[in-house]
Order: C-alpha cells, then structure tokens, then sequence
C-alpha cells in the first residue's frame, strides 16, 4: 500500500506547475464598451487562506492605463481592503486604501467617465478621485484576481454588474465576455451577477498526503 | 396703505438676504483665497515647480494647484513629479486636519511649453478625532533597529536604512528611508521586497510601537539604474510608485490582460477641464 502512494507521489509531483515565473490569474466578465461602471463585490463569508500572495476583486479599466476600485486581500491582512488604483503614465501607480470591508458583506464599486479622458471611482456612491486616464467609452472589466499561487482560495459574489450608456442609463451586462483561468471559474447566474470561485484539485490535498 | 406697508416690509426683507449672503459670499471668498495663499506659501517652501494655486470653487472649496515639470520624460522626471504630487497630497490634508475646509483638490501638471501632462482630482473627507493621544512604547531609535532587524532584504544589497524624525509645518514626521541595490531584475522580480513595507509600516503602528508617517523605498539596479521609486504614507494612506519596464506587475492589482482586447488609445491631452462635476455622492461632508 505504502509503495503505491509512493509510486503515485512519484507519479503526479512532476505534473505540478514549478515554473518560478509569477502570474495573475483572472476569473470574470467584460463588458465593451461604456462611459462608467458598478457592481456589489461581497467579501467571502469567512477569512479564506492566501499564503503568501493575495488577491482582488474589482471593477477596472483595461490595460494598459486604468482606474479600479474593488477590494483585496493580502498575505498579512486582517481583513479585506477597500482601494482605489489608477495608472497613467504620468501619475504612475497608485493606490488608495479606504478601510476595511468585513466578511461576508457587500459594497458597491463604481467608475465613471465625468468628460473627455477624466474617469472618477466611488465606494458606495462616496467620489474618491478623479483620474485623466482615457477617452470614454471603453471597455469596463469586473474580475477576481489571484496572485501567484493556485492554491489560494476564492469565493467572490459579483451583484448587478452594469455599464453607464452614452445617455446615463445605467444597464445590467448583457455580454458574455467570460475570463476563467485553471484552476479558478464561475458559477453564472447571469452576464451581471456570478460567483468566483476556486476548483477543487488533487494538488491542495498533496501536502496531506505526504503528511500521513 | 397696509399693502404697501407688505411690499415694503417684503422689499426690505429682500434687501437684507441679498446683503447678507453678499457678505457670507465675501467671508468665504477670503478665506478660500487666504486658504489658497497659504496652500502656495507651503508649497513654495518645499521648493515645488509650482505655476499657480487658485480657488476652483468657493463652496464647498476646490482648489486647483499648478505644478511645472520639464517635457522629455525620465527617471529623474518621473520621480520629481512623484515627489511633488505627494507635497500636495499632504499639505492638502494638513490643511484640513485641523480644521475641515477643502472638499477636494485639483493637481495639474504642466510641460515647459505649458501644455497640460496630466489632470487629477482628490477628495478629502473628514476623518475621526483620536481623543485620547497615542502613546508608544520605542523611541526613535529603538524604532529603526526593529524596522531593521524586521526587515528582509533578501538578496538586496542595504546602501540606506534610516529612520529619520524631521519637522514640517510644526508637525513633526518620521520617514524611513530605504535604499537598495539589486543584482539583477530577476533577483528584485523573485524577492519583490516592495512587498513588505505596508505591512511593515501598519504594523509598527498599529502595534503602538512608533509613529512612522511615511517610508520611502528606492531600489536600484548594480549600474545606479533606478528600478523602483515606492512611497507609502501611513498618514494619508496612499501608495504611489513608478518602476521601471522590466520590474515585476505580480505584487499589486491590475487588469487582465484579454487576447481578443481591442488596443486602448491614449490621446494626449488638449483641453483643459474643469469637466463635469462628479455625481453628487450620499455623504456630504463639506460644512
């Protein structure tokens, strides 16, 4: 018996990523194209493991200059954090912490173009900033991401996910732009509400294995 | 008779208003424009590249600041104009810290021939009074030597790691002041210290075991080549950074890159705003 575990650890170890170079992973939807976005990202309803790395959930602008608001979870956190995130190019990066976001509650992230390249981001209808970053309309990305590590959990519900039209009416998605990326996926409720979140695979009860 | 009595009562009653809020108007556009003047004094005094502060909008007050930074792009550029957009940021909310009065504020940056690099607007609300002073366990030295022996290099070579206590505006800050030496990208891309600051920093706050404001984190590579220019301000918070092409995107947010994503078109900016005012939020905090 204990010669097959063996055998089979010897078997499925080289099958384990080791690449050292590190990656994202994304799992959500877009929307093409919009003059501002919202939805109502929940927190997990208890504190998920993210080892070393973390992640984020989110409403952004797509590469390569952005605006984002969501919020994220880090190796060392507490609790998840609300931000706000802009990148242009002569700004650079930065990022806003706005507090926490319990588990197992829900917040609205919105971002909007007020004119011309200037977009604004709100955390519950609260304006934190304003950004020249792009010229409406554009496409409007709402995703978890993961750093780094597959192992780490997620379970995010996205709510009412909409996109602001060129007459301020605000819509729910209706495209099915889908992102999923192994081992993480959805389930779908609709192109504005689904849940992110984590596959179970044989590699997070390895360590078990070797254990025993 | 009674009837004219009415509309002189009314008239006068009318006069009196449109008198009073004449004077309210002229209260607020004074101290809008002493705020402002003051907000320019500060920034002088750090020695920005700044063109103007005006007062965008009495109530609730924005004011708009002009800063002036040379055209070719550059690492020197790039960290100056990080520099000085986080003097405003500060002096901005220094203002307010004692006594709430600016609802936001615009920062404009200018190239020499005075066409527009960039436009960005900031609120600030209100934050809770502490009541009771903190009071810490470490002093400024025994401060740094935690933070030092706290710290993990990892392969970086440590040419500056001080924690230094300097006066602005009569409040007294602490910074710490990092600077690294990398062997290589991929050496900085696998140890990503970047990463520990935050935590870092909150932590000997939040522990009570000092105030430490802001850090600053510069990481070279073996030429003097700058890789990363990192600031955090606990205070604030905010973290702001440029880095270098090359330097890993793993460590913070940021957007999926999609096979089928039309290109982003980046215009360069022509007009100047002021655009349309934001929506109007659910709190207001302004007085």
């Amino acid at each position: 018996m204990k010669s097959r575990v063996i055998l089979a650890i010897l078997f499925i170890i080289p099958m384990i990523p080791t690449s050292t170079v590190m990656s994202s992973y994304y799992v959500g939807n877009q929307y093409v194209s919009a003059y501002g976005g919202r939805v109502n990202i929940y927190t997990p309803p208890y504190p998920i493991n993210v080892f070393h790395y973390g992640q984020s959930n989110w409403i952004s602008l797509p590469l390569p200059y952005w605006i984002q608001t969501g919020w994220r979870y880090y190796s060392g956190y507490q609790f998840p954090e609300k931000y706000v995130e802009y990148y242009s190019s002569v700004s650079n990066y930065e990022i806003y912490p706005q507090g926490n976001q319990n588990w197992g509650t829900m917040i609205e992230y919105k971002i909007i173009n007020v004119g011309d390249e200037v977009w604004c981001a709100y955390i519950n209808n609260l304006g934190i900033g304003c950004r020249d970053i792009v010229y409406a309309p554009s496409a409007l990305q709402t995703m978890s991401e993961v750093h780094n590590d597959p192992l780490i959990e997620l379970h995010t519900q996205f709510e009412e996910a909409s996109y602001r039209d060129s007459s301020d009416s605000w819509h729910l998605f209706n495209q099915a732009n889908w992102t999923e990326q192994f081992p993480y996926s959805l389930v779908i409720e609709s192109e504005s509400t689904f849940l992110t979140y984590r596959i179970d695979t044989w590699q997070q009860y390895l360590p078990l294995i070797l254990m025993n | 008779m009674i009837k004219k009595q009415i509309m002189l009562i009314c008239g006068l009653t009318a006069i009196v208003a449109l008198v009073s809020f004449l004077i309210i108007n002229q209260v607020n556009a004074n101290k809008a424009e002493q705020l402002a003047e003051q907000l320019a004094d500060n920034l002088t005094l750090e020695g920005l590249p700044l063109i103007s502060v005006r007062v965008e909008e009495q109530a609730p007050l924005i004011l708009e600041v002009t800063l002036q930074y040379p055209t070719a792009d550059s690492p020197d550029r790039k960290a100056e104009i990080l520099r000085g957009r986080h003097a405003v940021r500060w002096n901005c909310a220094e203002l307010n810290r004692e006594k709430y009065q600016i609802s936001s504020y615009i920062i404009l940056i200018l190239d020499d021939a005075g066409k527009q690099l960039s436009w960005e607007q900031n609120f600030l609300y209100q934050s809770d009074p502490e009541d009771v002073p903190v009071e810490y366990t470490m002093n400024l030295e025994e401060a740094a030597n935690y933070l030092r022996e706290t710290f993990n290099p990892g392969s970086a070579q440590v040419e500056r790691f001080e924690l230094i206590q300097e006066q602005k505006n009569n409040t007294i800050i602490n910074t710490l002041y990092i600077l690294l030496v990398e062997p290589d990208l991929q050496t900085l891309n696998n140890d990503l210290p970047m990463r520990q600051i935050e935590p870092l920093i909150k932590g000997v706050n939040q522990q009570k075991l000092y105030q430490v404001d802001m850090c600053w984190l510069e990481i070279h590579g073996p030429n003097s080549e700058v890789w990363l220019d990192y600031l955090y301000d606990y205070s604030f918070p905010v973290v702001s950074w440029w880095m270098a092409d090359g330097v890993s995107t793993e460590w913070f947010p940021h957007p999926a890159p999609l096979p089928n994503q039309e290109p982003t078109i980046i215009a360069p900016p022509e007009k100047t705003y002021p655009v349309e005012t934001p929506e109007p939020t659910v709190i207001i905090p302004y007085p």
